[in-house]
């Protein structure tokens, strides 16, 4: 175990170096000049140059680098051209908000994938099977904000279901105190079951459009293993035993399946959290580290984007390695491979 | 025998639980009383007040910051409080200037204090001025036209109370430019605590922090919006009638802050485009303020580029262009007539009624033109660069695509992120922009925008009578001389055409029914100790 461990540390040091060093490279291709977008429309040269020295931009492209990986190794990426703030600060101010609707996105994208993908499974080839497929053309093929929109309009203004997209609480709630920073639990935590039921509502909206559109590759992959699981020798033993439709289809489908569906989840998990947040949080007005990202993108805030590049980095290499310890508990024959 | 399925139930009954909290919930534990909403398409990125920064940081720190000097407003007509044309007195309680007008003594009022109850005095007030005049950020270039020569001699401290800024001569502006949030009163001895060596003007310090001076202070700046409470300590003005609290929301989304109005999660939403100012004025529940200012949208044309450097080929653009279409099919007819760089309602503007328009639309005659230059049917290519966030300057640039393609002149659209397109101000052959002024001044927007040599002269327009005009009108104590200078000098920009004048845009805010007090001030920002809702 604890090789294991070392080795997962040292994989994820040089993954994280290398997109550290990646990302420098890309950003210094970026158009516009950051220093003077820093400064504005009204400084003068002379003012730009200041804020170019400032910066560290006006040093040569190599001592720049020397810089970066400096500061890299310190914990530090910098401080944002836009807010004048340390990047890091932002980032982690910002995490809790796009952590809290990434997990529970994640997690209504596992109920509905798992449950939708066994039961596709079960009716393989029959008339539930196929409509579940056609969800899944459906979920994959149509744009995010455009469901968003259809469904703010419907389910918001139309229905009155849930509230106005305006952040992570209504009006008329104050924030709770400070604990995890994810609002429903520091609230349940704070014995505030009103601002918990509050905060919950407003974050159920985008967590299930966001986990509906990430829920189809995890319905194909679960269909596809528990089918192929379903009919292997195993799972005709456990027929000939009597053991009931139920067990057989989660004990020996379902349970079998489940490497490459982890795996799958990985994947998933880096989209809600990284990628397909981005849009959401523009149309929920949701505070999270993919507004961040966007407007640092749309004003060349060079280190705003590669503390973001870097962060997400870190992120999908936590998933990982946190994946690999789940194939051992899903699949105890993967530790015994790595013993011998 | 039975194999256990506990866990798949203990999920089961987790989901139901989480679904049973979502229902739960009464009303909201606060009052909401005398607390506006205000959703803006930005975040506050820096509240420092002497940095360039987004339009809702602007919001902010024009109403945490006093100044000494402010805009005086009109009475309130249907809900808009419109700018008089001159300052009154704020945190000065007078501002006199002496015989020959080169000294403007400002008299603090009494007691005066910052929101954490300590004294605001003339010495903070020096501090405050030669700061915004310093190279601390942009605020010193329009600093300049204070007339003031060396901050550091020319603002005096004459006692505690007592402030003088001596100028080298009058200019009608230093008054309404005072009244800008650009020359906002800080605390000195609490920026100097945070100054360091690096940083002589704690730049870091008020990028985050505030040293209120004005009718609010700041209780919380987070998670996407910035709370402000009422200032306890402001005394230049009576806040009885104020909102206790504002707070300032970021919503990117124009469609979602459009239905956040409509369901009354916020009050007011600044800066619509003319799609949603459409639907806000359709609604009986909500109220449209379409205030005209002289926000104007143009086709820059690089004078130094060898297809524009001909004057026959900019006034034939300015004859190509949909005029009539672009205001009504792009702006919905939330926008104004440009007659050249100084369109109405600028103060000396040749236009008085917003209707003139500086070039008709006349095909013929811009191909003949064109002809005469050189550059007969499909012969002119042209590459148009667009801002890609603005959309009205979006829409607008593909009917000027297709008005221009009309007399063969072919454009090819490139739309540039905000990063690119600002960098590239000056560089670009051809592009549609916007420019608004503060202060709505005719001088300031020429000499910025079409000076000679200046950086914000991003066409490269050279026209030394112009200039001289600009320079004349600017060294003028007399008003009457000052507008026949610059109306003259209007009429050469019109005439030589580095631009083509297409609109201006108007403010466009919604809020719900029953919100009133929106300031049509000089600088387009709200004063949130205005706004007033009933109900």
């Amino acid at each position: 175990m604890l090789r294991t461990i070392r080795t997962r540390l040292g994989v994820a040091a040089v993954s994280i170096a290398g997109v550290a060093v990646l990302i420098f490279f890309i950003t210094q291709l970026l158009p516009g000049d950051p220093a003077r977008l820093a400064a504005g429309q009204y400084a003068t040269e002379e003012q730009v140059e200041q804020v170019r020295a400032a910066y560290g931009l006006d040093q040569s492209i190599p001592a720049q680098f020397v810089s970066y990986l400096g500061d890299l190794v310190r914990g530090d990426l910098g401080s944002s051209i836009r807010t004048s703030q340390p990047v890091l600060d932002e980032l982690l101010t910002r995490l809790p908000a796009t952590l809290e609707l990434g997990l529970l996105s994640l997690l209504i994208a596992i109920v509905l994938g798992v449950g939708l993908g066994v039961l596709s499974a079960v009716y393989a080839h029959r008339a539930g099977d196929k409509a579940i497929q056609l969800f899944v053309v459906i979920a994959s093929a149509t744009a995010v904000f455009w469901v968003a929109l259809l469904a703010i309009y419907l389910f918001v203004n139309q229905w009155g279901v849930f509230n106005s997209p305006t952040g992570r609480l209504p009006r008329g709630y104050p924030p709770p105190e400070h604990v995890t920073g994810f609002y429903v639990v520091d609230a349940l935590l704070a014995g505030d079951l009103n601002t918990a039921g509050a905060a919950l509502r407003a974050l159920l909206l985008p967590a299930i459009l966001l986990g509906t559109i990430a829920a189809p590759s995890i319905v194909k992959i679960v269909r596809s293993s528990t089918i192929r699981a379903l009919d292997s020798d195993y799972t005709r033993t456990s027929r000939s035993f009597g053991y009931s439709r139920t067990s057989i289809l989660f004990q020996d489908g379902l349970r079998n399946a489940l490497l490459p569906v982890i795996t799958n989840i990985g994947l998933v998990a880096g989209f809600v959290l990284a990628g397909g947040n981005v849009l959401i949080e523009q149309l929920f007005a949701w505070p999270g580290i993919g507004g961040y990202a966007y407007r640092s993108l749309q004003e060349n805030d060079l280190f705003a984007l590669r503390g973001y590049v870097i962060f997400i980095g870190v992120a999908y290499v936590l998933i990982n390695t946190l994946l690999e310890f789940l194939y051992r508990w899903a699949d105890p024959r993967v530790a015994l491979a790595e013993g011998s | 025998m039975r194999r256990n399925i506990g866990l798949r139930r203990a999920l089961a009954v987790a989901a139901l639980l989480c679904l049973a909290a979502a229902g739960c919930g009464g009303p909201p534990p606060q009052a909401a009383a005398k607390e506006v909403i205000v959703a803006f398409p930005s975040d506050v990125d820096t509240i420092d007040p002497h940095q360039f920064r987004s339009v809702a940081a602007y919001g902010v720190v024009g109403n945490i910051y006093g100044t000494l000097l402010q805009e005086d407003y009109d009475a309130p007509a249907d809900g808009v409080l419109k700018y008089k044309g001159k300052s009154a007195p704020y945190l000065a309680e007078s501002a006199t200037w002496n015989t020959d007008r080169t000294v403007l003594t400002f008299k603090l009022r009494k007691d005066l204090k910052f929101a954490d109850g300590s004294a605001l005095t003339s010495e903070d007030v020096l501090y405050s001025l030669q700061r915004a005049l310093s190279d601390v950020g942009y605020a010193s270039a329009i600093g300049t036209w204070l007339n003031v020569k060396d901050a550091s001699k020319d603002i005096v401290a004459a006692d505690a109370s007592t402030v003088e800024l001596r100028v080298t001569h009058y200019s009608p502006l230093i008054e309404s430019f005072l009244a800008f949030q650009i020359f906002p009163i800080l605390d000195k001895s609490a920026a100097q605590a945070k100054a360091g060596g690096d940083d002589p003007w704690s730049a870091k310090f008020f990028a985050k922090e505030a040293t209120a001076s004005g009718p609010y202070t700041v209780e919380s700046m987070a998670q996407g919006e910035t709370t402000l409470t009422k200032n306890p300590n402001f005394t230049a003005a009576d806040e009885g009638d104020a909102p206790d609290k504002v707070v300032i929301k970021n919503m990117p989304d124009q469609q979602q802050a459009f239905l956040a109005l409509q369901n009354g999660a916020v009050d007011v939403v600044y800066g619509l485009t003319p799609d949603i100012a459409e639907s806000v004025k359709k609604d009986s529940g909500l109220k449209l303020y379409d205030l005209p200012y002289s926000d104007i949208v143009y086709l820059g044309m690089n004078n130094k580029d060898p297809v524009f450097k001909d004057v026959r080929v900019r006034r034939a653009i300015s004859l190509l262009m949909p005029y009539e279409a672009l205001r009504s099919d792009v702006m919905k007819g939330f926008a104004g007539a440009a007659y050249g760089a100084v369109p109405y309602p600028m103060g000396d503007s040749l236009d008085t009624t917003g209707d003139k328009l500086a070039y008709p639309t006349d095909v013929e005659g811009a191909k003949k033109l064109l002809a005469e230059a050189g550059y007969g049917d499909g012969k002119l290519s042209l590459t148009l660069s667009v801002p890609a966030t603005e959309v009205s300057l979006r829409q607008s640039a593909v009917f000027i695509q297709s008005a221009l393609q009309n007399a063969g002149v072919t454009v090819k659209l490139s739309e540039l992120n905000d990063a690119e397109f600002n960098s590239n101000l000056g560089k670009m052959q051809f592009y549609i922009d916007s420019w608004f002024s503060w202060g709505q001044d005719s001088v300031y927007q020429m000499f910025f925008l079409l000076k000679t040599g200046l950086f914000t002269n991003y066409t490269n327009f050279s026209n030394p009578e112009m200039d001289r005009l600009v320079e004349q009108a600017m060294a003028t104590t007399d008003a009457a001389e000052r507008r026949r200078l610059s109306q003259q000098a209007q009429q050469v920009v019109i005439d030589q055409a580095p631009w083509a004048f297409l609109f201006t845009r108007n403010t466009l805010i919604g809020t719900r029914a029953g919100v009133t007090g929106i300031t049509q001030s000089n600088d387009a920002n709200l004063r949130f100790d205005r706004l007033r809702v009933a109900g």
